[in-house]
């Protein structure tokens, strides 16, 4: 069924998605929910909270509505998952200032959440938590140490015998330099030394929770994001990225963000990648298809090494399927163009990307 | 209107059935299309929807729950002329491939529903019925011998164009199959609460707690507590389903009753902005409130799309379906009941109400 609709990116895509994420018939409901479920099962697993939404999952094939609330149902597993595992009431302030900048994210670029890189300068806190209104303490006489408060909260009353010093810390990881997912130009973005920021911020959304490019070992970075009572990002983020591989997100998303994600790290594996064998007597990690497999441990432990950084194998899997699970929902999406429901509808017609003009049969003006 | 019990109305999605029944008395198996009802009440046979065969025996009526029908492409029931998948079964559209075998679990104890007005009420109308209406155009794999059903809903709703919307509704409901039958776990869990919550503000069921423990059904996916309370807003204690047991919602004639009181009651009282809205509001009117704009809400419309795609019709011809429904003017839901199925409502009122539940 898969059809020439994604070689307008590149003429690999078709096979490189059937391979890993298959093809389905956006029109036919059970066909297009199953898929769904399938992907929410891959993520689930990866990500550590699959037995979460098995159980999910055999509750909702029970329910009145079947699989059609599977998006929120899985959210909402993940969650609780996440709220578990990670809820921290101490670590309230990171929570905050992160689910802020993700929803600023979101407002900000809404068709560019893909791979995210921008200037921390305009985001919510500067991308800084630890002390929300930061700046300079005066020097102290003795150590000439920057003085904060402790506990760093606004307006809290300063408390001299417990005073420790606490400096602004940055909200996400730093990736700077060449990665799997970047190589990040020179740039005149003003950057944030408020907490200690010297590169714009880089995350990879749509590989969440894998979201630095140097940091590709288990477990993923993502799931590590604490909540705290009224402030969840690893659910946000989730919902940002399994967009991608629903209707909605999938035709808000500009491909051709992703196809370039795509291809820079497929050339940034490719060295590593090509020389494993394909049958599991030769080595410990061989190929299978696009997808690697660890022969004698598990996935999360063996992986491959170079240049760039370790990639284990779980997540290596994890970032192929995701990309093609975006564009398996794409190709689907345009050849049932005709019979969306108007939201839809409507956000095909606005997206900017060619190759979605050329489906619709919309002219690509091109001025010298 | 907080406190109409339509204001939490559910109509489900996704309909399972169980392959067993110890009292197998109504057979839903495909036979003797197209024959009359038996004349009289209680007479040993009849056809329900012609494909559903119900025998009377000692008095005592239950039904036999079949084996899960597939969707039209698997079942080829699909057969646009029987309206029958190859397993002659109950079963449903909905989720058709994407379930998980269904469990075995105990096997509920049959309701025994007594014999009543709805013995007589006849099977499928036939086009002599709905002279004049349109049966050939944009139906696309509507069962043939349903759509003079579908055709007689719209007349007697006074809601152009709600026809194909109707058999939309069923195809998604119930894949076409009148006996389709919810009994899940889950399912009984939403009509016992259904009946629970709602039965101290609403007029009193013969078959109350039957039909908490019933599930939802029918080939509108009707919960059942809510079904056999369609009307009662408007007719009070004479409501006509309020003395039947759950099981008429087999009954093509009768389930068709019900949802045309519940889709004149979406019209009037929620926003519906297009004909997903009346989908959504069909598996939720909460979709329709504080729901709307959710991903579930979304779902529901892409699913509402593509099963219209699915089935082959075409949503934006506006000469068989006006961009928007509207109701029209009627002469209310007793005319409405006994205009679908030829049973007076003052029969309907013959039969004790009282917890009679065998």
């Amino acid at each position: 069924m898969a059809t020439e609709i994604l070689d307008c990116y590149d003429d690999a895509l078709d096979a490189f998605t059937d391979d890993l994420a298959g093809d389905f018939d956006f029109l036919s409901s059970a066909e297009r929910e199953t898929w769904l479920a399938e992907q929410w099962s891959k993520v689930a697993d990866g990500g550590g909270w699959g037995d979460a939404f098995q159980r999910t999952l055999t509750n909702l094939r029970q329910s009145q509505l079947g699989l059609v609330s599977i998006e929120s149902a899985a959210l909402s597993a993940f969650s609780s998952f996440i709220r578990r595992e990670r809820e921290e009431p101490g670590r309230s302030d990171r929570a905050l200032i992160r689910a802020s900048v993700l929803a600023a994210l979101q407002e900000k670029s809404a068709a560019h959440l893909w791979r995210i890189e921008t200037d921390v300068g305009g985001l919510p806190s500067g991308a800084c938590y630890g002390r929300a209104t930061w700046q300079p303490a005066p020097l102290n006489a003795k150590g000439g140490k920057l003085a904060g408060q402790a506990g760093g909260s606004q307006g809290e009353e300063a408390d001299d015998s417990a005073q420790v010093t606490v400096l602004p810390q940055r909200t996400f990881l730093a990736d700077a330099g060449p990665s799997y997912f970047w190589d990040p130009a020179p740039s005149s973005m003003i950057v944030n030394l408020g907490c200690g920021w010297s590169t714009p911020l880089r995350l990879s959304l749509g590989t969440f929770p894998w979201v630095y490019g140097h940091r590709l070992q288990a477990p993923a970075p993502g799931l590590a994001w604490r909540s705290n009572s009224t402030k969840h990002p690893a659910p946000v983020a989730m919902r940002i990225a399994a967009g991608m591989w629903h209707p909605e997100g999938n035709l808000r998303a500009d491909a051709r963000d992703v196809v370039a994600a795509w291809a820079h790290w497929r050339d940034a594996t490719r060295s590593l990648v090509e020389p494993l064998p394909t049958s599991k007597t030769e080595g410990p990690i061989y190929r299978a298809g696009q997808r690697l497999v660890a022969a004698h441990t598990s996935a999360e432990v063996a992986g491959i090494n170079g240049p760039r950084g370790f990639v284990c194998v779980a997540a290596y899997n994890f970032i192929q399927e995701r990309f093609a699970a975006f564009f398996a929902m794409r190709r689907a999406l345009l050849r049932g163009r005709r019979h969306l429901t108007p939201e839809l509808r409507e956000l095909l017609m606005t997206n900017k990307d060619p190759c979605v003009r050329q489906q619709l049969g919309v002219a690509v003006l091109k001025f010298a | 209107m907080e406190n109409d019990f339509t204001q939490t109305v559910e109509i489900v999605g996704s309909n399972r059935v169980e392959p067993s029944s110890e009292l197998p008395i109504i057979d839903v198996t495909a036979t003797e299309l197209g024959s009359k009802p038996a004349p009289g009440r209680g007479l040993g046979k009849w056809l329900v929807g012609g494909i559903a065969t119900v025998a009377v025996v000692g008095g005592v009526i239950a039904y036999r729950r079949r084996a899960n029908a597939s969707s039209l492409d698997e079942s080829k029931g699909a057969d646009p002329d029987t309206g029958t998948g190859t397993d002659g079964g109950s079963g449903t559209h909905a989720d058709a491939g994407n379930d998980e075998s269904p469990k075995p679990k105990p096997k509920p104890k049959p309701t025994p529903v007594g014999k009543g007005w709805w013995s007589q009420v006849p099977s499928l109308p036939t086009e002599d019925d709905v002279l004049g209406f349109d049966l050939a155009n944009n139906w696309g794999k509507t069962p043939k011998n349903l759509r003079p059903l579908f055709a007689l809903m719209e007349k007697v709703s006074l809601v152009r164009g709600s026809a194909r919307i109707f058999a939309l509704i069923a195809f998604r409901e119930a894949g076409f199959k009148i006996a389709a039958h919810n009994d899940s776990e889950k399912e009984t869990s939403a009509s016992r609460r259904a009946y629970k919550n709602a039965k101290d503000r609403n007029r009193p069921l013969t078959y109350g707690e039957a039909s908490g423990e019933f599930g939802s059904g029918g080939l509108f996916g009707a919960l059942a507590p809510y079904f056999l309370w369609s009307g009662v807003q408007a007719m009070k204690g004479d409501a006509p389903l309020l003395r039947a047991p759950p099981e008429v919602m087999f009954i093509p004639r009768i389930a068709a009753f019900g949802a045309v009181v519940y889709l004149r009651r979406l019209i009037a009282y929620y926003q519906i902005d297009d004909h997903a809205d009346i989908k959504a509001g069909w598996a939720s009117p909460t979709l329709l409130k504080s729901g709307r704009g959710g991903s579930t809400y979304k779902s529901v419309r892409t699913r509402f799309f593509s099963d219209a795609a699915e089935l082959g019709l075409d949503l934006g011809d506006t000469l068989t379906i006006p961009a928007h429904l509207s109701n029209g003017l009627w002469t209310g839901v007793a005319a409405a009941f006994t205009a679908l199925t030829t049973i007076p409502v003052e029969e309907t009122a013959k039969l004790p109400v009282g917890p009679e539940e065998g």
